[in-house]
């Protein structure tokens, strides 16, 4: 009987109960898009330079990422660290870079650029560097090695396709330098790297300057959740190498997930003190407008328990109404949106600073729903404790009286 | 034997730093099966000397028993409890909850003292033909004139056989035939059944019906005296 006059209050004012079912939907919905929204562009940018580019770990000279990747800092072990890697069942991918800073030089102009001598065959496992070619080519085994260099770089030196350049690596520790033919211009989802990299043939440099340097292990695990394990294992294995996570490589995006996060936070504090708020109010209202019928309830012998339950079943009820309505509005916009991305480059020109895409591809994960149903269905419960209150403290018999 | 005995009941309420003697040192007994109104003028302490009898108010001095048992030592939730169990209430307006039907206001305090549903039915259905409002059983209050409200108000009150029921002004919002229909209700459950009501009114007609009157005048009684029908 107690649901049923719960049940029957929500009906009676419906303008009101569906105030408070709107705003559930809404907090379920906003909060289910944004930590999609999160997701997505958390993936995007793992996508973009992680699994793309600077790989789970990366294997290095120890002190080459101190020498700010000067060229005279190679690998030791090129050989056993190969034989590790090839062994290690956790590891699905690994590639060979030479990479080093380097001065690139036209007769005008000059710029600091970082050198990758890539094979362009086996970068394919993480990424297609030709693919990102937008003029020119790249061909190995050219009398002047072949350059593949960013279009903003290019046009920040005013470099034509077929220019002569040179390369001078290993300043600090004994000048390496030779020259190349820019033979290609590429553009990347990442801004910043086309202002710095530039591609070259690891075989090209390996005739060039004659050393068959490798600096660079660039590795993808079968699974990014076991990282930090499997870094662990690999330096063991690897003592006289330097073995460093992707986080640690480029902490700036560690860092760049961490304020999203942050974000995400204030915002969704906001969303659930504007959830909060609305029940508060309107279970508020609806408990003033009923006075005199709870006061009548009170004296003819409802307890105070049971009116707090059937406060608690309506808010429950407007609750559970707005909880699956929210959730199908959010897969309607996050299926959507998932499929067609959404630009961020109008809204927010500092991602595109930051040297990611701008295209997100919201992206559910399961611990979403448990999470915002659970926090939801927790805001809009503590929210009822305040009318619930209020509504203990009435007096049966002022309520009856008050005209 | 005594349903309600008060001895020096008071009640002082403080208004906007005067102080009001709402109800000043009444003692008064009520018998089993009494059928008795509260007369006065407006302000003379009806109201609030029945909310202290129906346990709704705290005295501030004096003593209340309803059956032998001291209100005033009980606690909150044990008044609510005993109200529950032993008082039945019919107020001037707003008796009936909005959203059920007269049947189930009428069931509503019997489901609150968990009885079975037999019972429940047998005796709702009882209530509802001796109030006359057993075709009216589906409607909603807002669907029943206020006449009808306040029979399904006392079917509601009668319904888990309280030791007695309080009325305050029952009948202040009806026209004279329902008010008339109501008393000979009441009436009639109070000669039936044996149940002692206890009621406050301004309307003669009311009066005439009581058969025994007690008069207060500023928080006093003034008269007290049994009318032979
Ligand atoms: N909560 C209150 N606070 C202050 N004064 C009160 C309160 N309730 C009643 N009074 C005062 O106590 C006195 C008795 O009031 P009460 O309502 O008991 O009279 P009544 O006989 O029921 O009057 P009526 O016939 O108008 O219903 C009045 O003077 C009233 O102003
Ligand atoms: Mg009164």
């Amino acid at each position: 009987m107690i649901a049923k006059i719960g049940w029957n209050n929500i009906w009676r004012k419906k303008g009101r109960s569906f105030l408070v079912i709107l705003s559930v939907a809404f907090g379920i919905w906003v909060g289910l898009f944004f930590g999609a929204f999160q997701w997505g562009t958390f993936v995007q940018k793992l996508d973009d330079i992680v699994n793309r580019e600077l790989g789970h770990v990366q294997i290095h000279h120890p002190e080459f990422v101190d020498e700010e990747y000067d060229y005279n800092f190679p690998i030791q072990n090129p050989d056993k660290v190969r034989d590790v890697l090839k062994n290690d069942t956790s590891v699905s991918v690994f590639v060979e870079r030479s990479i080093f800073s380097a001065m690139l030089q036209t007769p005008r102009n000059q710029s600091p650029v970082l050198v990758y001598g890539v094979d362009t065959t086996a970068e394919q496992q993480l990424y297609s560097i030709t693919s990102m070619i937008t003029q020119g080519e790249m061909i190995a085994g050219r009398r002047a090695p072949s350059l593949l260099v960013g279009e903003s770089l290019a046009n920040k030196l005013n470099i034509t396709l077929g220019s002569k350049v040179i390369v001078q690596g290993g300043m600090l520790h004994g000048v390496k330098s030779f020259v190349g033919r820019v033979r290609g211009f590429y553009e990347s989802p990442n801004k910043m790297k086309d202002k710095i990299v530039i591609y070259v043939h690891k075989s090209d440099l390996d005739t060039k300057l004659g050393d068959g340097f490798t600096h660079e292990y660039s590795v993808l695990f079968n699974d990014l959740d076991l990282l930090q394990s499997n870094k662990k294992r690999l330096q063991s294995q690897l003592p006289v190498n330097q073995v460093l996570t992707w986080g640690e490589i480029m902490p700036e995006i560690e860092n760049g997930i961490e304020m999203t996060d942050q974000v995400m936070f204030i915002f969704m504090l906001i969303i659930w003190f504007a959830l909060a708020l609305g029940i508060v109010n309107t279970m508020l209202m609806s408990i003033l407008e009923r006075t005199r019928e709870l006061g009548m309830l009170m004296a003819i012998g409802m307890g105070r328990w049971k009116i707090v339950q059937m406060i608690f079943f309506e808010t429950t009820i407007l609750t559970a109404i707005g909880v699956p309505i929210g959730l199908f509005l959010n897969y309607i916009t996050v299926g959507y949106f998932g499929e067609v991305g959404l630009d961020l480059s109008v809204a927010n020109a500092a991602i595109e600073g930051f040297g990611y895409s701008t295209m997100i591809y919201p992206a559910m994960k399961e611990s979403f729903y448990y999470q915002v149903i659970f926090q939801v269905v927790l805001v809009s419960l503590i929210s009822t404790v305040f009318p619930a209150m209020r509504a203990l403290k009435l007096k049966p018999i002022e309520a009856i009286h008050k005209n | 034997m005594n349903v309600v005995e008060t001895q020096n009941l008071e009640k002082l309420f403080i208004d906007a730093g005067t102080e009001v003697r709402a109800v000043d040192g009444v003692s008064i007994n009520v018998e089993e099966g009494e059928f008795t109104a509260i007369v006065g003028p407006s302000g003379s302490g009806k109201t609030t000397l029945l909310n202290m009898i129906g346990g709704l108010d705290n005295p501030t001095k004096g003593k209340v028993q309803v059956d032998k048992v001291e209100l005033t030592e009980l606690s909150k939730n044990e008044l609510i409890d005993f109200r529950l169990k032993n008082i039945g209430f019919v107020f001037q307006s707003y008796n009936l909850i909005p959203v059920l039907t007269a049947y189930e206001n009428v069931e509503f305090v019997m489901l609150l003292q968990g009885r079975d549903p037999k019972e429940r039915k047998a005796r709702v259905n009882e209530l509802l033909v001796a109030v006359g409002i057993a075709d009216k059983a589906k409607n909603r209050p807002s669907k029943l004139s206020g006449g009808q409200q306040q029979r399904v108000a006392v079917a509601r009150a009668l319904a888990p056989k309280p030791k007695f029921i309080i009325a305050d002004e029952p009948t202040a919002n009806l026209d004279s035939k329902s008010a008339s229909t109501l008393l000979d209700i009441m009436q009639q459950l109070n000669e039936k059944e044996g149940i002692t009501f206890l009621f406050s009114t301004h309307d003669q007609r009311v009066i005439d019906r009581a058969r025994r009157v007690v008069t207060l005048t500023d928080g006093k009684i003034t008269e007290d005296k049994i009318v032979d029908v």
